[in-house]
């Protein structure tokens, strides 16, 4: 018998006994039986059926007190109506999702569902569905939030450059552009970007920017800086710190292309533009102009 | 035993019965599938809530496939080919008392490095692998559950072994 079909019927537990000596013969006869007998004894996570049972009768009788089961042909007529309500109120109130938008300089504490509470940075969106949060807690972020998580079932944060996954913690994300940063603060995170998935400790920033992904280690701080009205850099080049400086003050930073790509470590303030300024533009020995709403940073 | 139920699965003791005998395979499939990243008890209670919205529609023969193939669009709909992540528990306690410390550790260097590449394989071949090892479900059986031909499943599981074999023995 071909070595395929032998090899699938003793998977299938189908040989014949002169076929299963057949298959004693066969050269890699012991690999295959150790790979069988290994894998037997991996045993999945213990599923508990009647605790899960009671768990699901508690969520349909949540959905049978609100009358959706048990009124079907009611509703039928009912959704005529309501559907022309749903139109009104999809186009002014819009109450599905949340969507929290935050503009320049604004900082905004959203406090969802389940009491995790979400710092949401300048320049930000923050979706979420409320109706779904018993038993699926998922935002989609776009920009920056400080999220302190409530332990309960997975949280996840999904933006543009990946998903990250926690049970019950505190973290930061920053999702902007082409460039994508998670600091844990407590507990532990997990993130999954298309290409790499890691899972940070307190201390741990994982980030990729175009591509090229770190996760390193520093001394843990308990929340991150622009939660008290600062932020912080660490070896982030010029061009993107302004991006993140025009975010708190409502002009726009002219750089020369030579100086973009130097390196900044250190902090600036968002309460005082000038001093802000200073502190971007000191350690490189720019000069900084002022016209309007624009500031041009130059070498002298 | 069974009495033909052309009402569906409506009724409180047929709805338990009928969770009783596959929430634990359809969250046993969904853990082999995708591992623990989206939750997989959650997604089982998912499609039991969603049998229940249709119970009269849903006759309990057609039951059981109706539960994978919601439970497995529900987690597709979270998922996106990211890396897999399976925790197998503690595995069943072994005899060790004759055997040298060295054994010992060959038989865990060889046990992880086999979790290693399981990990590593397609959904669709790991899926199909594991049920059939570990649950020890036949060829047939696997078919049915997952609506697809005898000979696809064939295709799946020796694709397995033979990768694993593969993996295993190129890192000696």
């Amino acid at each position: 018998m071909e070595r395929e079909q032998l090899i699938t019927k003793w998977l299938d537990n189908e040989l014949s006994e002169a076929e299963l000596q057949e298959f004693k013969r066969l050269e890699d006869y012991e690999d295959f039986v150790r790979i069988a007998e290994t894998t037997k004894q991996l045993v999945p996570p213990a599923y508990k059926a009647t605790q899960e049972y009671e768990r699901l009768q508690t969520s349909l009788d949540t959905k049978k007190k609100s009358g959706i089961i048990y009124l079907k042909p009611f509703l039928k007529v009912a959704a005529i109506l309501i559907l022309f309500a749903g139109i009104y109120y999809a186009t002014t109130l819009s109450q599905q999702t949340v969507e929290v938008t935050t503009a320049i300089a604004q900082k905004e504490v959203v406090t969802l569902p389940d009491n995790s509470i979400v710092t949401i940075n300048a320049m930000s969106d923050l979706y979420y569905d409320p109706a779904t949060w018993d038993e699926f807690r998922a935002v989609t972020l776009d920009g920056e939030a400080y999220f302190q998580v409530a332990k309960g079932a997975t949280f996840s944060v999904e933006t543009s450059n990946g998903v990250i996954s926690v049970l019950g913690t505190q973290f930061n994300v920053r999702n902007r552009d082409d460039k994508f940063e998670v600091y844990c603060y407590e507990g532990s995170v997990q993130v999954d970007t298309g290409e790499h998935t890691v899972i940070l400790k307190p201390g741990d920033r994982f980030r990729e920017s175009v591509k090229i992904a770190s996760t390193n280690t520093s001394t843990a701080l308990s929340q991150p800086s622009w939660i008290v009205n600062e932020t912080s850099f660490e070896k982030t080049p010029l061009g993107e710190v302004l991006k993140e400086f025009e975010r708190h003050y409502n002009v726009t930073v002219s750089l020369d292309k030579e100086v973009e790509n130097l390196l900044f470590t250190g902090t600036f303030t968002h309460l005082d533009m000038e001093i802000a300024l200073k502190s971007i533009s000191l350690p490189f020995n720019l000069s900084h102009k002022k016209q309007g709403n624009k500031v041009t940073l130059s070498r002298d | 035993m069974s009495t033909k139920n052309t009402e569906g699965v409506c009724k409180e003791t047929v709805y338990n019965r009928v969770f009783m005998a596959h929430s634990k395979n359809l969250f046993n499939f969904l853990y082999y599938k995708y591992g623990s990243l989206y939750s997989p008890e959650d997604k089982v209670q998912e499609a039991f809530v969603k049998l229940w919205e249709n119970c009269s529609k849903v006759p309990e023969e057609k039951a059981k496939s109706y539960l994978f193939t919601i439970a497995n669009n529900l987690t597709l709909n979270a998922y996106a080919h990211q890396k897999v992540v399976l925790k197998f528990q503690k595995t069943k306690p072994q005899n060790y008392t004759n055997e040298s410390p060295e054994f010992v550790l060959e038989e865990q260097e060889y046990n992880a490095r086999l979790q290693a590449a399981i990990a590593k394989l397609s959904e669709a071949q790991r899926s199909a692998f594991l049920l059939n090892r570990i649950e020890g479900k036949k060829h047939k059986e696997i078919a049915e559950m997952l609506g697809i031909s005898k000979k696809a499943v064939e295709k799946r599981i020796y694709g397995a072994l033979a990768k694993l074999k593969k993996e295993i023995t190129e890192l000696k």
